[in-house]
């Protein structure tokens, strides 16, 4: 069963812009009929949600009030079998006025339980359909606050991901991450850059490691005069922030595919060299050792298709099991199933 | 030939190993045949026992050993006492040194400990080969009252300046070249690139490599066999000489067909490079592309081997990544031997592309691969190539010219 959807976010939530690109994405696909409305400047420069397959489902009111009269006359006219608000205080507003009174709700709840302080927090708990919650603790937390147990979910966060040039526009960001030896092959990937710009593909690649072959690396990058496009950066924690495409060029199985590992489970999708004893699953493209051609070619098609980015990528989370977007948004769907039963 | 027709043309070279690269070795010795006196300063002697035909070594204290605090203040007071204006020149010019560069050699009495001993030193002409000693010696620029030359072979303009780990030896470039009466640099290529660092156009001064046509000359009969092409590399084992590349091309050449044997020859860099050897990741490549029939790695053979393993190839195969003006180029041209070298640094001055060899772009597997194909598939081009090769080596690249052009260069230096 699927059926009109209406999300409503406001800054004060915890759910980021890709995520809540990826969940529209997920429902599109699923057949359900799903808007965005959202206040604020930094909903209107969200750059997850310009994603052409959004185009049209995005009602974004810059200086207005989610609860304002134009947002309520759309959401009227709209008449959505279910309302997601992503906000506790953005809730308590509808619910106080008394709006929405036929649709089916579903409200989120930020992590520090902030929002568990709005005040008609005792008509949300009448009023929702769903009440859907960070993290058990929230959750618990809820449910002292007399959240109605047989109404409350987890639904744990996403990990999020930003697919900036999803929209085809923008350099593709690719990223490497891992110790800077021979056996990483990155000389090949910094070639494969090269040939990317040959190809006319706009790039940023991000190289995060440090080791002894730091010099060759380098020295490519200078001898291939691309350093504007390639930049060697120290470890930083964040590896995969930012980033479209992981890119693994090594050239020996000794070298660590923990990194591949990281991004798979990121929702990243790869283009790996191959591994004889552990071949890389799902989630990317796969390309010969030492063969930069073959890597700006995977690269390439990447670059031109974010469709097929994000196909990989949730590919890549569903082979690692990891809780990512891809998990987020089925539970998602099935919990506005249940709500909409 | 003798300065004022008294004595010999006194020749100082500071920062050479001990002993010398090979074609140092030919410089060296060729200078002292023409009537120099040649003198090495070195404090990294690999073979004490090593001799160089009319070559003077002088043993430097390596750095670990130099003088503490007492010991210092002994030497720099018998320089007081014996010749002053030395000592003051020389505490003066150690003063000068910026503080980072100073702190990078180990601080001013490390930096003074260096130069001490060879404040003393009265020649005609200093030669620094490698522009990262001039630097450690720059305060006695002003100590010698002579001309300084110092030499760019490669790396140290063309690579160094553009990685991380060289950064304190690359900003003293402009320094170096400043303080350097003449800057002689392997090829034109490096001679721009020098110029970059702030050499001055009218100090530098190209001489190009020289090879011995007596010792690298072809075996006297015809093209060696048709089958398998037989491929020779001659370098140091470190990354900038691009071996992976050249494997990828065996693998792809065997895969078109060609049969191929490869000897690499070369060794591991020295401790003084600071660079880890290539050996494992050539013997991982190897056999990652199941090579171990088709490569053979000789290690390092003197320089009458290396003669006759370039007689016994049929190509030379270059594949570097970076390079001043490689020698082994010279050597195998006059060899008569075709080249197929990557295009970077002055390879492209010392042969003509389709006259002596093929030129490929650097890190291009393919373009290499395509190149020895070229020359297996026509024995009769490699026949004219290795030919025009010769010819080529022994009339613009010979020793005794590159011999010619340094003792002209010193005795001007020197009347100046």
């Amino acid at each position: 069963m699927t059926g009109r959807v209406a999300m409503l976010v406001s800054t004060s939530g915890d759910d980021g812009g890709a995520v809540i690109a990826y969940r529209l994405r997920h429902l599109l696909e699923a057949g359900w009929d799903v808007r965005l409305f959202c206040k604020g400047g930094v909903w209107g420069r969200e750059p997850a949600l310009q994603d052409e397959a959004l185009r049209g489902r995005v009602q974004v009111a810059a200086r207005a009030r989610a609860d304002s009269a134009p947002f309520q006359r759309r959401l009227r006219r709209l008449r959505p079998a279910l309302v997601h608000i992503h906000s506790g205080h953005l809730a308590s507003k509808y619910v106080a006025r008394g709006l929405l009174p036929d649709q089916r709700l579903v409200v989120s709840f930020r992590e520090d339980g902030q929002d568990l302080d709005a005040p008609e927090l005792d008509g949300i708990w009448r009023r929702v359909t769903l009440a859907l919650f960070p993290s058990d603790v929230a959750c618990g937390r809820a449910l002292d606050r007399g959240c109605p147990e047989e109404r409350a979910e987890v639904l744990e966060p996403a990990i999020e991901i930003r697919p900036n040039g999803a929209n085809g526009e923008g350099p593709l960001r690719l990223v490497s991450f891992g110790p800077l030896v021979w056996e990483r092959g990155y000389e090949h990937s910094v070639h494969a850059v090269a040939l990317l710009r040959e190809m006319g593909v706009r790039c940023e690649y991000r190289i995060v490691g440090e080791g002894e072959h730091v010099q060759a690396v380098a020295f490519a990058r200078h001898q291939l005069g691309l350093h504007d496009e390639v930049r060697l950066v120290a470890p930083d924690g964040k590896p995969l922030e930012s980033a479209d495409v992981f890119v693994d060029p090594a050239v020996s199985d000794s070298a660590s595919s923990t990194a591949l590992a990281a991004a798979q489970s990121s929702g990243v999708p790869y283009v790996a060299t191959a591994r004889r004893e552990a071949p890389p699953e799902g989630g990317g493209i796969v390309v010969p050792r030492r063969d930069p051609v073959a890597l700006a070619e995977a690269l390439a098609r990447l670059a031109r298709d974010p469709g097929l980015r994000r196909r990989l990528g949730r590919q890549g989370q569903q082979q690692t099991g990891f809780a990512g977007v891809y998990d987020d948004a089925q539970r998602l769907e099935s919990l506005y199933r249940r709500a909409l039963s | 030939m003798p300065l004022s027709g008294r004595r010999p043309l006194h020749l100082v070279e500071i920062g050479l190993r001990w002993p010398p690269e090979t074609f140092l070795c030919w410089k060296l010795e060729g200078l002292a045949a023409r009537g120099m006196r040649v003198t090495v300063a070195s404090r990294t002697i690999f073979e004490p026992e090593a001799r160089l035909d009319g070559v003077e070594l002088i043993h430097l204290p390596q750095v670990g050993r130099l003088p503490g605090r007492l010991g210092l203040a002994l030497r720099l007071l018998a320089l007081f006492l014996t010749a002053p204006r030395r000592a003051l020149t020389l505490l003066r010019a150690v003063r000068r040194v910026p503080r980072g560069y100073r702190e990078y050699r180990g601080g001013y009495g490390r930096l003074l400990g260096n130069c001490l001993p060879l404040a003393r030193l009265r020649p005609d002409i200093v030669h620094f080969e490698w522009n990262s000693a001039a630097a450690l010696y720059l305060p006695l620029f002003d100590v010698w009252r002579c001309p300084v030359v110092t030499s760019c072979h490669g790396s140290e303009v063309s690579l160094y300046p553009h990685v991380p780990g060289h950064e304190f030896s690359s900003e003293r470039l402009p320094a170096v070249f400043a303080g350097a009466a003449a800057v002689h640099c392997v090829s034109e290529s490096l001679r721009e690139e020098a110029q970059r660092f702030g050499l001055e156009p009218g100090k530098a001064r190209v001489i190009r490599q020289g090879v011995d046509p007596e010792l690298f000359r072809p075996n006297g009969g015809p093209p060696p066999g048709e089958a398998p092409l037989r491929v020779i590399s001659v370098a140091w084992l470190r990354w900038m000489k691009g071996f992976e590349w050249a494997l990828i091309a065996v693998r792809r050449l065997l895969e078109a067909g060609v049969p191929v044997r490869l000897e690499v020859i070369g060794g591991d860099p020295t401790e003084e490079i600071g660079e880890p050897s290539e050996r494992a990741r050539i013997a991982h490549t190897l056999s990652d592309l199941g090579l171990e029939d088709h490569v053979h790695l000789l290690g390092k053979l003197s320089s009458a081997d290396v003669a006759a393993r370039l007689q016994a190839s049929d190509v030379l195969l270059l594949p570097s990544l970076d390079e001043g003006l490689p020698t082994v180029l010279l050597e195998a041209m006059a060899s008569g031997i075709p080249v197929v070298a990557t295009d970077c640094g002055g390879v492209s001055e010392s042969f003509t592309h389709e006259l002596e060899g093929l030129l490929v772009p650097p890190r291009d597997a393919a373009a290499m691969a395509g190149a020895l194909e070229r020359l297996w598939r026509d024995p009769a081009l490699r026949a004219r190539m290795g030919e025009a090769g010769r010819r080529t080596a022994t009339t613009r690249f010979t020793l005794d010219r590159q011999l010619e052009e340094f003792h002209a260069l010193y005795r001007e230096l020197a009347a100046a």
